[in-house]
């Protein structure tokens, strides 16, 4: 059963003296249980609006949300124990103490204080846990902000830029326990600018422009849409192979230990060609393409 | 919803403006007592006392002949004309005990506006009220709990300080002023005088409540409070007397001091047949009804505006 279902959803802000702002326009969305799920778009692409609209925060104009297969927002108290959740900057009182501040969200769930406790240490800050929270980093927050979203020991748990304010350390932190949450069992709705930190956590993929789905599916799928057509050949003799490849209507890059042949729709043909020459690859790669020239492709085409 | 009423007490309880607020009160009660306990005295020179009388007493005969002489009216009341040369500096505990409630009272009302607003105006603000919707999304329960725990840090609060100043001000009259004329009616009067002033109390920190909810912000509300007492209130005193009934300064007072006296609904009716002015007597009852509709109002319009408004 899929832990976001969003079918036709549907969102404009008005604005003064302007026409509506059209954040979400017949959005599709699915995501199935278990593993990590990137969530990418540009600046205003609405990926924040609809990750307030799957927490009910912001009433869709028209379309239909589910969360965990209960309709939203009118069935979101029946979930939301099983939901956590970091939009944007996490939000806390200033002048209370990060342990203050966890210990009155538990007490609206009813959690017991040991949860608290466990976010705390989950995000490595216990020892500040007593410090207010006018004095923490933003990368602090940020983990504040992770760790009550942890506290309900989430089934789903979306993140809304976590990475955010993160130091380098904090980042490979951050991605490492959402690795080791997306291989527990709970279900991370990721959003994320950072590509290449989405590359290597994420199993599947959406990607938005102005509103809309313009690509889905798993990471390697998406990749392959955006083939980069080249390929790495490594052969012994690398200037005959380049003449052959040449005459051969393909065109050659040399590098000092490679050859980079571009424009070719199948290696097939790299490797036949230089075999009826008698020339034989010691390697032949198809270099792919990465998310990051992928999203920039689809979103710039888009724009 | 025990949960949420808990987190919310304790939330409204650790916050900064309300320890700060509730140190300064109790800061400024115990000095003004202490001050008040420290010029009452039963010790006065009686030669002091005793002048004092033989002046009033030469006011009295001097009015006396005055009324013979035909120099001021007959039935003028002597006993009105004489001076006061000497100020009693005995604490009348019959007089103070009620002004000390009333007191408490206004001042109660007047933090609870600002406790009010600046509750939901901060949760605005910081945007934790976006942070709390994700752990409760009933819109309604949020702000029921949120209502309920006000209420009753207000109640709490007003209750704590009656009984400071109360008991303050009878252990002064006792120990250095006068308890006569403290009877046990007087004080039914001024508990039932301190419940209309908890009616006040939980009015006002509904009003701050409800308008810092609908403008999502605290100046907003306290500003909104400001103008409408300045400069609406005054202006229909000015242009439409006999609406002020309706004010909220007005209802107030009478809810306070049991009944007031306001300008009668229509114009004309100002003066009646005798030549005097007519005036309608607004009571505590028909004010508190009025302020109850204004709350029920206010909360109604941030009822709606909470449960169908976007959060971003």
């Amino acid at each position: 059963m899929p832990v976001i279902e969003v079918a036709g959803a549907r969102k404009s802000f008005t604005r003064f003296r302007k026409p509506p702002h059209k954040a979400v326009d017949a959005l599709d969305l699915s995501v199935a249980e278990g593993g990590v799920h990137g969530f990418l778009g540009p600046n205003g692409s609405g990926k924040t609006t609809t990750i307030r609209m799957l927490l009910g925060l912001v009433e869709p104009d028209a379309g239909d949300i589910r969360l965990l297969g209960r309709p939203v927002p009118e069935a979101l108290p029946e979930v939301i124990g099983q939901v956590g959740a970091l939009v944007e900057t996490p939000l806390f009182f200033p002048q209370f103490s990060g342990r203050l501040n966890l210990e009155l969200l538990a007490d609206v769930a009813g959690l017991p204080r040991e949860r608290v406790e466990e976010g705390l240490a989950t995000v490595g800050l216990t020892e500040r846990a007593d410090d207010r929270v006018k004095a923490y980093s933003l990368g602090m927050k940020q983990r504040l902000g992770i760790a009550a979203a942890l506290m309900k020991r989430p089934r789903l748990l979306i993140l809304d830029e976590p990475s955010n304010g993160l130091d380098p350390a904090g980042i490979r932190e951050v991605r490492e326990l959402i690795r080791h949450l997306g291989s527990n069992g709970v279900t991370v709705f990721l959003s994320s600018h950072l590509l290449g930190e989405v590359e290597q956590v994420c199993d599947t993929v959406d990607i938005l422009v102005r509103g809309r789905r313009i690509a889905s599916g798993t990471v390697k799928d998406v990749l392959a849409t955006k083939a980069t057509g080249e390929v790495r050949v490594r052969i012994a003799d690398l200037a005959l192979a380049a003449t052959t490849l040449e005459t051969a209507g393909m065109t050659v890059t040399r590098a000092e230990d490679h050859l980079l042949v571009t424009g070719v729709t199948d290696p097939a043909r790299v490797s036949e060609a230089l075999a009826k020459k008698k020339q034989y690859v010691a390697e032949l790669t198809p270099l792919a393409a990465n998310l990051e020239s992928v999203f920039l492709d689809l979103t710039e085409g888009n724009a | 919803m025990t949960g949420l009423l808990r987190s919310e007490v304790r939330r409204l309880t650790s916050r900064r403006l309300a320890r700060y607020v509730a140190i300064a009160v109790f800061a400024i009660t115990i000095l003004t007592l202490g001050r008040i306990f420290l010029t009452s005295t039963r010790h006065v020179d009686p030669r002091v006392q005793q002048i004092a009388a033989q002046q009033q007493e030469q006011d009295r005969i001097y009015c006396e002949e005055a009324k013979q002489r035909g120099e001021i009216p007959q039935d003028e009341d002597c006993a009105l004309m004489v001076g006061t040369y000497f100020d009693d500096p005995r604490l009348h505990a019959r007089t103070a005990l009620p002004g000390g409630v009333k007191t408490v009272a206004v001042s109660v009302g007047l933090l609870a506006l600002v406790l009010g607003a600046s509750y939901v105006g901060a949760d605005w603000h910081i945007g934790t009220m976006q942070a709390l919707l994700f752990w409760e999304p009933r819109r309604g329960r949020v702000m029921a709990a949120k209502a309920v725990a006000l209420l009753g840090v207000v109640a709490a609060f007003s209750v704590v300080f009656h009984l400071v100043v109360y008991t303050g001000l009878y252990v002064i009259g006792a120990t250095r002023g006068t308890t006569d004329g403290v009877t046990g009616g007087l004080h039914l009067s001024n508990l039932l005088t301190a419940g209309r002033g908890l009616v006040f109390g939980a009015v006002m920190a509904l009003v701050g409540y409800a308008i810092a909810g609908l403008a999502r912000n605290t100046v907003a509300a306290l500003v909104a409070a400001f103008v409408y007492v300045v400069a609406v209130e005054n202006a229909v005193r000015g242009l439409r007397p006999g609406w002020q009934r309706y004010l909220l300064t007005e209802n107030t007072v009478a809810l306070l001091n049991k009944e007031m006296s306001v300008a009668p609904a229509r114009a004309k009716q100002l003066v009646d047949f005798s030549g005097e002015q007519a005036q309608y007597v607004l009571t505590s009852g028909r004010a508190a009804l009025t302020l109850a509709l204004y709350v029920t109002l206010l909360v109604g319009a941030f009822y709606l505006s909470f449960t169908r408004r976007d959060v971003t």
